[in-house]
């Protein structure tokens, strides 16, 4: 019930997908796009992943967060409960992605278009599940999906696409959880994301605990006229995961607000790329990245704006920091600006420092022992990108998630 | 208390003190002043543990000899350092960091260690005598805080840790003449047999307030004159030019 089967028009573009995939295959270090991704070496030793199609699956329960909000639980991709909590009842629908294709087949050229990002067009050939999630109104509790995958899928690559629509007028946060299980998998996981005029969507992300995956999400977000999207992604023991947003600012007073930590050891890593197109008049975007690096972790951020020439007064804000705690680790930061329209504010700013002596030896010299110093000043150099969180609920939970992960 | 043996300190090439040796006995009140560059902040921050110079000679704190001990350490063996330029730690809050220090301090001493209302009751008690608001031990750490303000808050930490030795860098500078009664008043209300003080000062103004004990006149990375607190007078109307001749 939950795979994908094939309506005409749908396997039309799946075939197009098809084979443009045979043609790229998975991306390799020669692309620009891909060059310094960690991803190609998990894609180069895993060539012949089998592609996961069983829909029998069973929920863990133990990562449930216990707040009162509404819950979506997938495993390996699939939907399979959903417990939507007192008047959100009547303001939320889910269906499986393949019901809402059979129904609005208008937008399944929009979901199916990219031609250019490898691992996008796999997932267009390739997808077996996924979730249309609609937003009827302003929500009461947050949603909180719980993306979760276990050992069934060891070995295997999984491609999931969902498309979540905002209705115009709604007020929503969107938290999406994963679990991991210790797995060798490739997870493709693509989302359209609809923003309609005057709403303001949170979607909030906490990527832990991945060691062995390789997950890649996409997200696209169209941003319709005084339409605010905000999301923040967490990261902390991650190991080869690409989080790639594209932003579409379509119409005027749309605003995008993208924020992320995150804190690599050993040898994990994490690679951020963003591209924002502000693509009318009076949008703005802002984009505030802080990370700590140590051991042999590597980080990346690829931030791009885009503005269109008839894209007059944009502001267009990019900071991007981070801490190097080691020798060995990395941390590559590749801002680029593309700008058509002449009353554009738009700035960028990087930087790479180790961390600060003085700061350290002011803490010491008040008798705080070396790591507890270390940590404080990890913890604030953190706080400030998750200040800006704007709903107080999940700024407390990411404030208690960041000591949690530096005890 | 404490005593500095034939101590030289040096960056790369450059040579910042020289066979400096002092003595300070408990409870009493030492000034240093000297000209810009003689290699007072270099003292107070070798005696404090900051890493980056090669040290050679003796600091004797209370028996031990503390060369090589970490700066952590130090302090919860009872040295402060009030420092000349406060550093300004964004994210990291005043309360938080405050509460963190007391207790390591406490620990490190086989004291109790102090829950949330004992220490806000504490810290408040100890802000309000020395003009601090409520309001900015919620701020970050000096972050935003004017001159005179992170100079009250250097005051502020001295109180709560109640040190043995408090070494005091130039917190005259920057204050009008309110603020350096306040600060002034709240050392002297530190002042106890058992504590010991080492004042470094540019100008002879803060001594008319803290009377010390002795006087220095430091050149050069060496003590060149030590006096009572009169030679701190003679040294606001003469200046150090003489000194900075003989030498
Ligand atoms: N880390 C350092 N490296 C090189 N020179 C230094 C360093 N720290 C201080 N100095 C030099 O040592 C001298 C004394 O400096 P400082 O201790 O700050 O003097 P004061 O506090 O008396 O004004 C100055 O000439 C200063 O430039
Ligand atoms: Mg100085």
């Amino acid at each position: 019930m939950n795979t994908i089967t094939d309506i005409k028009e749908l396997s039309e573009l799946r075939a197009i997908s098809s084979n443009l995939f045979n043609k790229y295959g998975f991306p390799t270090k020669k692309d620009e796009d891909w060059k310094k991704s960690t991803l190609n070496n998990f894609l180069e030793n895993n060539k012949k992943l089998e592609i996961y199609k069983d829909n029998n699956e069973t929920i863990y329960d133990k990562a449930f967060e216990n707040f009162n909000h509404n819950k979506i639980i997938t495993v390996n991709g699939l939907v399979q409960k959903i417990e939507f909590v007192g008047k959100d009842k009547d303001k939320l629908i889910i269906t499986t992605i393949n019901e809402y294709y059979k129904k609005n087949n208008k937008h399944l050229s929009k979901l199916f278009s990219n031609k250019k990002n490898p691992l996008v067009v796999a997932n267009n050939a390739l997808a077996t599940s996924g979730f249309y999630l609609e937003i009827k109104d302003n929500l009461d509790l947050p949603i909180i999906i719980y993306h979760q995958f276990n050992s069934k899928i060891d070995q295997m690559q999984l491609h999931q696409k969902n498309y979540i629509y905002i209705n115009k007028n709604s007020k929503a946060v969107l938290f999406e959880k994963f679990i991991n299980e210790n797995i060798k998998t490739f997870i493709s996981i693509n989302t359209n994301i609809d923003v309609e005029k005057n709403s303001h969507i949170k979607n909030y992300i906490l990527n832990s605990h991945n060691t062995e995956n390789c997950i890649f999400r996409f997200k696209k977000v169209n941003i319709a006229a005084s339409a605010n999207y905000e999301s923040f992604i967490f990261s902390n023991i991650t190991k080869t995961i690409r989080d790639e947003v594209e932003i579409n600012l379509n119409e005027s007073l749309a605003k995008c607000y993208l924020y992320y930590t995150q804190f690599l050891k050993n040898d994990e890593d994490h690679e951020i790329k963003v591209k924002i197109n502000h693509l009318a008049e009076n949008t703005q975007s802002n984009q505030f990245s802080k990370s700590i690096i140590d051991g042999t972790a590597k980080g990346i951020y690829q931030g791009k704006i885009f503005v269109d020439q008839i894209a007059q007064k944009t502001n267009g804000y990019q900071l991007i920091k981070s801490v190097l705690l080691s020798d060995q680790c990395t941390f590559h930061s590749k801002p680029e600006l593309e700008i058509y329209a002449d009353d554009v504010k738009c700035s960028h700013g990087s930087s790479s420092t180790s961390l600060n002596k003085d700061e350290l030896f002011y803490l010491m010299a008040r008798g705080i022992p070396e790591k507890q110093a270390k940590r404080l000043i990890v913890q604030g150099f953190l706080s400030e990108v998750i200040e800006k969180i704007s709903d107080d609920v999940f700024k407390n939970y990411f404030i208690s998630k960041t000591e949690e992960m530096l005890k | 208390m404490l005593s500095i043996e034939k101590l030289n300190i040096s960056v790369g090439d450059k040579k910042i003190l020289e066979d400096f040796n002092l003595k300070i006995g408990k409870g009493e009140v030492h000034a240093i002043m000297g000209p810009n560059g003689s290699g007072k902040s270099t003292l107070s921050y070798v005696l404090a543990g900051k890493d980056g110079y090669e040290v050679d000679g003796k600091i004797i704190f209370k028996n031990e000899n503390i060369i090589g001990l970490p700066a952590d350490a130090r302090a919860q063996k009872g040295i402060f350092l009030a420092f000349q330029y406060p550093i300004e730690i964004p994210g990291v809050f005043m309360n938080n960091f405050l509460k963190t220090s007391l207790n390591a301090v406490k620990k490190a001493k086989g004291q109790k260690e102090v829950d949330v209302v004992e220490f806000l009751s504490l810290v408040k008690q100890h802000a309000k005598k020395l003009g601090i608001k409520d309001e900015q031990l919620g701020r970050a750490l000096n972050v935003g805080f004017s001159g005179g303000e992170k100079k009250r808050n250097e005051v502020l930490q001295m109180s709560l840790l109640e040190p043995d030795l408090a070494i005091l860098d130039e917190t005259d500078s920057g204050l009008d003449i309110d603020a350096l009664k306040i600060v002034a008043d709240g050392v002297n209300a530190l002042r106890s047999p058992n504590r010991s003080f080492l004042i470094i000062t540019h100008y002879q103004r803060l001594l008319d307030y803290i009377k010390p004990d002795f006087v220095h006149v430091m050149v050069n990375g060496s003590i060149v004159k030590t006096g009572c607190s009169k030679l701190a007078q003679e040294l606001d109307k003469i200046g150090y030019k003489e000194f900075q001749k003989a030498i």
